[in-house]
């Protein structure tokens, strides 16, 4: 629900004040554009409120098959490379 | 001139969607019956009939599963980059004719592949609903996560488009790299097969990142690598606003090469 809520509100705020921009009649406004979406889309994966603590860059790449599993409705559990 | 026609964008869309099945009898139904069929393949064939599994599990699904939320990405990422880079000398006529902006051709390449994009991932969702699948809560950021991969395609794409106008082997030479990147990118196979100094170097691969996301999102149940993912989005935006900028300093020259 945290996360829904997350990005229903940030995509909105984003979406307005691109609107805003493309309607204004700036000398730098594509640029204004990306940078807009960089901080937009950047927001996201930085800020996005993950219910467990999260690994480090690296780790996580690398090793993230190791420690993954496979879920099915029928409560089957098939840990992956364990 | 606006940067961004949206009218212009959403026509020929449009006409590029409709031009793909003209004359066929079936029309636009073949833009659902062949994502159909890339998944028959992917899950039945690979999966059931030939038996490949991922490593450490006998799930007949694994593999499957695995593939395909490799696959349909990877297909519209490389096929946004290779069309958009003969985009400028395809839509030559337009361009010569009408004075509409050059970036709207390449956006409108972007929307047509994520048209076949959803449509593939409609059929993929079917498919694991009707296999009792458990989606798990990170699906949400699917659509966050195309939309980066899409940047970074059109950010590619803008570049080769540009270089395509004055050396025609550009686009020979993207088919090749997007060839070797495929290979070099684990879709088809698990990273842990390759050797130890080559998985340390598939974190500088931008595909991998996003690829991986989609991946642990459907077949490891799990969280895409978030801090990863941020700086592929920064990667991506710098080589955008670069692109971008050689595209305005050659935008004149497009135009009269033309």
């Amino acid at each position: 629900m945290m996360e829904m809520l997350f990005l229903f509100c940030w995509t909105g705020l984003f979406i307005v004040l691109f609107f805003f921009i493309l309607k204004k009649n700036f000398q730098f406004r594509a640029y204004l554009l990306l940078i807009l979406n960089l901080i937009f889309l950047s927001g996201i994966f930085y800020f996005y409120p993950l219910p467990q603590p999260s690994v480090s860059f690296k780790k996580e790449t690398l090793n993230s098959e190791k420690t993954a599993s496979i879920f099915f409705k029928n409560n089957v559990t098939i840990m992956l490379n364990s | 001139m606006s940067i961004l026609n949206f009218s212009f964008i959403i026509e020929i869309t449009k006409r590029d969607f409709a031009e793909r099945f003209a004359g066929s009898v079936l029309g636009s139904m073949w833009a659902i019956i062949w994502p159909v069929v890339n998944l028959f393949i992917y899950i039945v064939i690979f999966g059931k009939i030939m038996g490949a599994r991922l490593p450490g599990t006998s799930d007949m699904n694994a593999y499957g599963i695995y593939l395909a939320s490799g696959l349909i990405p990877w297909a519209a990422f490389a096929a946004t980059i290779t069309r958009s880079t003969s985009a400028f000398i395809d839509k030559k006529h337009i361009i010569s004719k009408v004075n509409t902006s050059l970036p709207s051709l390449l956006i409108h390449i972007n929307l047509s592949e994520t048209i076949t994009f959803v449509i593939s991932m409609m059929v993929f969702f079917l498919i694991l609903t009707i296999q009792d699948y458990n989606f798990h809560r990170s699906l949400i950021l699917i659509p966050f996560l195309y939309y980066l991969q899409q940047l970074l395609a059109l950010a590619i794409g803008l570049f080769t488009a540009v270089l395509n106008v004055f050396i025609r082997d550009v686009r020979e030479i993207t088919g090749v790299f997007l060839q070797l990147w495929f290979w070099f990118t684990p879709i088809v196979y698990v990273s842990e097969i390759l050797p130890e100094i080559v998985q340390k170097a598939l974190v500088y691969n931008p595909a991998y990142i996003i690829i991986q996301s989609y991946q642990r999102i459907f077949a490891f149940d799990d969280y895409p690598p978030l801090h990863a993912l941020f700086l592929v989005t920064i990667a991506t935006h710098v080589l955008l606003i670069l692109a971008f900028t050689i595209f305005r300093y050659l935008e004149k020259d497009i135009r009269d090469f033309l």
